[in-house]
């Protein structure tokens, strides 16, 4: 059943068993997952079927760190999310990246790959793309298409790309015709109300921006809301409590990570007798049921064992189409031409011709208590105190990636593969990072509540029936994108809650 | 080969720079000649006659090391490739080790960073020998 909660009486409450708040992929992914399951469900959506800007607007804020993106262009606020205008690029987290690291700072997640794996199969399903397998060799083989000739210390590794799903349009119409789920657009939740002892959620309370305020009383409440509203709803909802919600150790908005992207930083040259088909976006495989191809994209990063001996973040690099150079980098030092006659001579050494490529690096971060999200004074149309972001690169992560790029070059020049070009000679790149538009671990899962602010299934630590989901609870981001786990984990907590079941009005 | 073959070997490779007309030229251990020669340099030859391209490579590599582009300089700074090509039977028997060099540099890590490439150690020593041929 589909809602326009602007239509409401004021005042109105309503009572559900289960109420999420954002229909995203994880909320939507939630929501539909309860289907049938026994629990009635109420599905708060900020917008509508359709973005509008005044909707829009309630994302805005202040970036103050690293500003080469707005918090609101990464954003959407209608059914769906920002499925609405993603680009399908899937893969899932490495084992590596769930693990503990002594080099990275709060790193090793409460779960395992292995635990996600299962939802991980569903999560391909749900976005529409192949089969949950992502051995290069194999990929290579079915696809035909071979794999450069690198020694071990290099990992193959490869995207599936989603249609891309768009939930509003192929999942809402499930959901609004679903019984024992409502759908409530146009609804903001403004404030978390809490009971006496505030060791439970009582209440949401929403308005819209047509000013209508109601309420809803559930057992069990969900945040879905994307990685930056998610810690910004627990902020802001200091009614009861300064600290907001779920906050007593202060580690809500803190740890947000991004998965900075280079897209104009590292120049490859390589013959142009390189197949690299396998690294070229084109179809796999595998077929949706409607017959289209699966398309795929091959990528290199390190090995497990060198990422850890050389004590690296994960990234993986894939080439982009010969020739294409970009606009300059700001702040960077001219690199020149991309392929200069010395770049031919040192690849091809005069025997053939060559290309040049830059390759993109999508990065992992490190996690950093001062990486955060706060509140500012100025106030939304509704009344919320919008955020600031002050996103930041260590400069420790810097240094890591250039490290990254010379093991990187290593192995690709001890192949007679390619060789490699970054800015600046110095110990530290002056390079250019983009955003991912990933916005992560600002609501943190781990087992400990003095850096963590949920558990391992998605239950804050302080308030014992709100469960939070997205890229926010990330302990650590790793390099992939981010929407088949973020996927992964909606239909494992919508497991949980099913298995939770009577949760509801306990107090336990 | 004997010393004395070698010697000529190297002393012929590096005496391409004579071929343009462009002066004497010093073997590895210093000594000054000034034959002429038609066989190019190891260096040009292992860049397949592109060494003027990573002169500008040669160049910056020696600014790294804190030295000038003067033939002492290249020479002492390139003093491990120039042995190796010495030690080599005959140009392509050089240019094989050359290749082997580079391949064993990128595996052990003797890479360093010129003008943002990463380059091999010795495609960096053998980028300032195309120098002498300058």
């Amino acid at each position: 059943m589909l809602i326009d909660a602007r239509t409401l009486a004021e005042g109105t409450t309503i009572e559900a068993d289960l109420c999420i708040a954002g229909a995203g992929a994880a909320g939507m992914t939630i929501a539909m997952d309860l289907i049938g399951a026994g629990l009635s469900v109420v599905l708060l959506e900020s917008g509508g079927a359709e973005r509008d800007d005044e909707t829009d607007a309630l994302s805005e804020g202040r970036m103050t760190g690293i500003d080469t993106w707005t918090l609101r262009q990464n954003r959407i606020r209608a059914l769906g999310g920002t499925t609405g205008h993603w680009a399908g690029w899937c893969r899932p987290l490495m084992p590596r990246d769930f693990e503990r690291r002594d080099y990275v700072p709060h790193s090793g997640w409460p779960l395992k790959y292995s635990d996600l794996v299962p939802f991980y199969r569903r999560a391909c399903r749900t976005l529409e793309i192949g089969e949950f397998e992502w051995d290069a060799d194999d990929r290579a083989r079915a696809t035909g298409k071979p794999l450069l000739a690198v020694s071990s210390n290099i990992e193959q590794r490869y995207y599936q790309f989603s249609p891309p799903t768009r939930f509003g349009p192929l999942y809402g119409p499930v959901l609004e015709r679903a019984e024992d789920v409502r759908v409530l657009t146009f609804a903001n939740v403004v404030d978390i109300r809490l009971d006496q002892p505030r060791s439970r959620v009582e209440s949401f309370v929403c308005r819209t921006l047509k000013g209508t305020s109601f309420q809803v009383h559930a057992g069990r409440y969900v945040l879905a809301l994307g990685g930056i509203e998610n810690a910004r709803v627990l902020l802001a909802s200091r009614s009861q409590q300064p600290e907001g919600v779920a906050n007593l150790r202060d580690v809500v908005g803190r740890y947000f990570m991004e998965h900075p992207h280079y897209y104009r930083s590292v120049d490859a040259v390589y013959a142009s007798a390189l197949d690299l088909a396998f690294y070229r976006r084109s179809a796999s495989d595998w077929k949706r049921p409607d017959g289209t191809p699966v398309q795929m994209i091959g990528a290199l990063g390190l090995s497990a064992g060198v990422s850890r001996r050389e004590r690296l973040l994960n990234f993986s690099a894939t080439f982009q189409p010969p020739g294409v150079t970009g606009p300059p980098v700001e702040g960077a030092p001219d690199k020149g031409p991309l392929a200069p006659a010395s770049a031919q001579a040192l690849v091809t050494r005069g025997r053939g011709g060559f290309e040049a490529s830059l390759l993109t690096l999508r990065t992992e971060q490190s996690p950093r208590a001062d990486c955060r999200i706060t509140l500012t004074d100025e106030l939304d149309a509704l009344g919320m105190p919008r955020v600031a972001l002050d996103w930041r690169i260590a400069p420790e992560d810097d240094v890591q990636m250039r490290r990254a790029m010379m093991v990187l070059a290593r192995e690709l020049g001890a192949a007679g593969l390619a060789r490699l070009r970054v800015p600046g000679d110095g110990a530290r790149f002056v390079w250019r990072q983009d955003p991912g538009g990933h916005h992560i671990g600002a609501t943190r899962m781990g087992r400990d509540p003095a850096d963590s602010v949920v558990d391992a299934n998605c239950r804050t630590h302080d308030v014992r029936n709100l469960y939070i989901t997205g890229a926010s609870v990330f302990t650590t981001g790793g390099d992939s994108n981010p929407t088949l786990t973020v996927v992964a984990l909606a239909h494992r907590l919508a497991d949980t809650l099913k298995s939770r079941r009577g949760e509801e009005r306990s107090s336990a | 080969m004997t010393t004395l073959l070698r010697r000529e070997f190297l002393w012929r490779a590096l005496a391409a720079c004579a071929t343009a007309g462009l002066g004497p030229a010093r073997s590895a251990d210093g000594a000054q000649s000034n034959q002429p020669g038609r066989v190019p340099s190891a260096s040009a030859a292992y860049f397949g006659d592109q060494a003027a391209a990573v002169r500008a490579l040669g160049e910056s590599y020696l600014q790294l090391l804190g030295r000038d582009s003067g033939g002492d300089s290249v020479r002492a700074a390139s003093r491990r490739t120039l042995e190796l090509i010495d030690r080599s039977r005959d140009q392509p028997g050089a240019i094989r080790a050359l290749v082997r060099a580079v391949q064993r540099d990128f595996e052990q890590g003797r890479v360093v960073q010129v003008q943002g490439w990463f380059l091999s150690q010795t495609e960096a020593e053998l980028c300032a020998i195309s120098l002498l041929t300058g």
